[in-house]
Order: structure tokens, then C-alpha cells, then sequence
């Protein structure tokens, strides 16, 4: 047995992996949001001490939950995964940054940007998201496989019933008549569609501006 | 195909086996980078964010900091497909860097910055890059074996196909998306030109003829 496989199930079996590790990470965030928030007040220490306390308790019931620190792990190390995706994406971002120059736009050019940042940070919000898929469903073939089925079971559905046809029909139907009797408002703005090209990326190029600011 | 290698080569090649070996048999590629590597970027997300800390020179803060980011750490590692991903993702990665490192050095020859557009194409060029190596390293596919639905859908497009049904829906559906997108196009031609008519051309004194 190489070290790496010794180690692992020298963890495994003193309990670091299922006790030490989320305790450590369930109570540390806890008390430390508990702190932060002072629920109850900042006023004495013995609130502190209460503070403690009840994270604790919190802790070991979430400990006797086995399912939950595994779920917890499979959570933690995808999302960290995704993160250390970002963390390179940024670090080549900013190092393209530094030969470049920022695209110099109207005020309506900076109104995309803005755009384009909340979409950004909507984006990788979703980390949280495709990390809870993956805890869930533990592997992606797995993940694949069932979601493969739900799409082919709605097309087969579609097919058998003899409903595709008549929604191709009705939708192209209801197309025709909308245009028929549309009737055009306000002229809107164009797009621009070079500012569509540019400002997500001049977007991107500002988050680790941003950051360095921190 | 080369069957004799120098003998620089062959001892490249010993020495990278035995340097290998070292690494996965003390636990470094396994348990002592991945832990490093974890807990180092959460305390610094966790640093940089402030939110286990009350005010900037909070001790405790700092010490919860850091005490959250190694059980993240040692829990992460509790997974091993976290460390078959590290070890495909971030080799890859790291020649992306080099790669965009050189071209930086490259352009820095002609002593002039990328333009905007440029610039924007390669902010693309460098998020598709990364999350193509990312889907590579994590293998996201379907399961390899057809599953019962894929058989039963196969065997109703084939019978539609056989009775004709599908062709000509296809057909019919073509031909009638094709015919309202020629009237659209004659349409909204006719439209444009009595706008270009109607637009304000050429000095005002020489219109207000």
C-alpha cells in the first residue's frame, strides 16, 4: 500500500474525513456568522459563549447525519473545482488586460457593460447550482443518463400523441397573425451589435480590476 | 517509427518515471497539493470577503477563517474524483497560460496594445478554452449504452419514415416556412426603400426645393 492510500484510509478510519473536516467547517461557520450578525447582541463575552454553544449543538446534529457530510463533500469539492475554473480564467484575463486597451464607449456602451456584469455575476452564481446537480446526482454519467431520458420522453410524447405537427402548425399560425396585426409602437433603440460583442468582455476584463482593488 | 532512443532521452525519461513515483507514492499529488491548493483559495476568498470577520482586524475572525477553510479543505479531498479532475485539469490550464503568456510576449514586439474588438475576441477565446478543458477533465456525457427511450424513439421515427408520414410533414413544413419567409423578405424590402425615400438627405437649402 502506497502513502497516499495509507493516508486516506488512516483518515477515513480516526473519523478526520466524516468528523474532524465538517466539524470544523460547520462550526467555524456558524459561530462565525453568528458573531458577524450578532443575533443577539455584541454587548458580553458570555453572549459569545452562547454563541459557541449553540453552534456546537448545531454541528454534532448535522454530524449524525452521515448522508448529509457526504453530500456535503461531493457539494464542496465540485464547487471548489469551479472556482479554481474561474480563478485561471481570471488569472489569464488579467494578464491579457495588461497588453490590451479598454474599449473607450459612449455612456450607452457602458450601459451594456453594466448589463453584461450582472449577467456575469448571475453566471457564475450558478456554480452553487451545478455543484448541488452534482452532489445530487453523485456522477454525470448518472446525471446524463436521466436527463437524456426526461428530453426523450417529452419527444416521444410529442411524436406519438401526433401533437408535434399540429403545435408546428398552430405556432406558425399564431406567428402570421401577430404580425398581421401588430402594430409598431415607438421605434425602439437598435442594437448595437458590436457593443453585444465587446461589453460582456470588457465586463470580464473589469472583475479582476475589481478584485485588485479589494 | 523510432525504435532506438538516445541515451539522453532514456535517462528523461527514468528520471521523470522515478520523479512521478515520488510524488503519488508520499501522498503529494494526492492529499499534500490538493490540500494546499484548497485551503489556500478559500482563506483567501474568505480574507478577501470578510465574512466571518466583524471588523477588518478581527482576530477570531481571521482564526474561523482559517479553521473553515481546512475542514473545506480536508472534506474537499474526501472526494477522490476532486483529485482525478485537479490532476487532468490543471496541467492543461497551465499551457493555456503559457500559451496566452507567449502570444502577450509576442505582441509585446510590435509595441502596441490589442485594440477593443481584439481584446473582446480573446476574452471569449479564453472562457471557451478553460470551460472546454473543464468539461474534458470532468467527462459530462449521457450514459454510453442506449437506454429503452432511445430504442423506442428509433423505432418511431423509423416506422414514420416508412409510412411516409414524417417525410411529408417535413416537406409540407419547409414549403410553408419557406413561402412566409419570401413574403416577409418582399415585404420588408418594399418597407425599407420608402424609408430611404423618405429620409432626409443632402443639404437643407437644397431640399427645401
Amino acid at each position: 500500500m502506497d502513502i497516499s492510500s495509507f493516508i486516506y484510509t488512516l483518515f477515513s478510519e480516526y473519523g478526520i474525513f466524516t468528523f474532524l473536516a465538517p466539524f470544523l467547517l460547520v462550526f467555524s461557520l456558524l459561530y462565525g456568522s453568528l458573531r458577524k450578525i450578532g443575533l443577539f447582541g455584541r454587548d458580553s463575552p458570555n453572549k459569545e459563549k452562547l454563541y459557541a454553544i449553540i453552534s456546537i449543538v448545531i454541528t454534532f446534529y448535522y454530524l449524525y447525519d452521515i448522508s448529509a457530510v457526504i453530500f456535503t463533500s461531493n457539494f464542496i469539492s465540485f464547487f471548489f473545482f469551479e472556482i479554481l475554473v474561474i480563478f485561471f480564467i481570471l488569472m489569464i484575463i488579467a494578464l491579457m488586460a495588461g497588453i490590451s486597451e479598454p474599449y473607450e464607449g459612449d455612456e450607452e456602451f457602458q450601459k451594456y457593460k453594466q448589463s453584461s456584469h450582472n449577467v456575469i455575476v448571475g453566471l457564475i452564481t450558478l456554480a452553487i447550482l451545478f455543484a448541488f446537480l452534482y452532489a445530487s446526482s453523485v456522477n454525470f454519467s448518472g446525471f446524463g443518463e436521466a436527463a437524456q431520458n426526461i428530453i426523450l420522453e417529452i419527444i416521444v410524447i410529442l411524436i406519438s400523441s401526433g401533437l408535434l405537427p399540429i403545435i408546428v402548425i398552430v405556432g406558425i399560425l399564431i406567428g402570421v397573425l401577430y404580425w398581421l396585426f401588430h402594430k409598431p409602437g415607438p421605434q425602439k433603440k437598435k442594437v448595437k451589435g458590436k457593443y453585444l460583442f465587446i461589453a460582456p468582455a470588457e465586463a470580464l476584463y473589469e472583475i479582476p480590476e475589481n478584485l485588485k482593488k479589494k | 517509427m523510432i525504435t532506438n532512443i538516445g541515451p539522453l532521452s532514456q535517462q528523461i525519461t527514468s528520471i521523470q518515471v522515478n520523479f512521478n513515483q515520488i510524488l503519488s507514492q508520499y501522498g503529494i499529488i494526492d492529499v499534500v497539493l490538493p490540500f494546499l491548493l484548497i485551503f489556500s483559495l478559500v482563506f483567501m476568498l474568505l480574507e478577501l470577503s470578510n465574512l466571518l470577520k466583524t471588523s477588518p482586524n478581527d482576530v477570531v475572525g481571521r482564526k474561523l477563517s482559517a479553521l473553515f477553510a481546512f475542514g473545506f479543505a480536508l472534506l474537499s479531498l474526501y472526494n477522490q474524483n476532486l483529485i482525478k479532475w485537479l490532476v487532468s485539469f490543471i496541467p492543461n490550464a497551465t499551457i493555456v497560460i503559457l500559451v496566452f503568456f507567449l502570444l502577450a510576449i509576442t505582441l509585446a514586439l510590435t509595441n502596441k496594445k490589442v485594440p477593443g474588438v481584439l481584446r473582446a475576441f480573446f476574452a471569449f477565446l479564453i472562457v471557451g478554452i478553460i470551460l472546454w478543458l473543464t468539461i474534458n477533465s470532468l467527462s459530462i456525457t449521457g450514459s454510453s449504452t442506449k437506454s429503452p427511450l432511445t430504442y423506442y424513439l428509433l423505432a418511431e421515427i423509423n416506422s414514420l419514415m416508412q409510412s411516409g408520414i414524417l417525410s411529408s410533414l417535413i416537406t409540407v413544413v419547409t414549403i410553408f416556412i419557406f413561402l412566409i419567409l419570401v413574403i416577409m423578405w418582399v415585404i420588408s424590402s418594399g418597407e425599407k426603400k420608402e424609408e430611404e425615400e423618405g429620409e432626409i438627405k443632402g443639404p437643407l437649402l437644397v431640399r427645401s426645393r
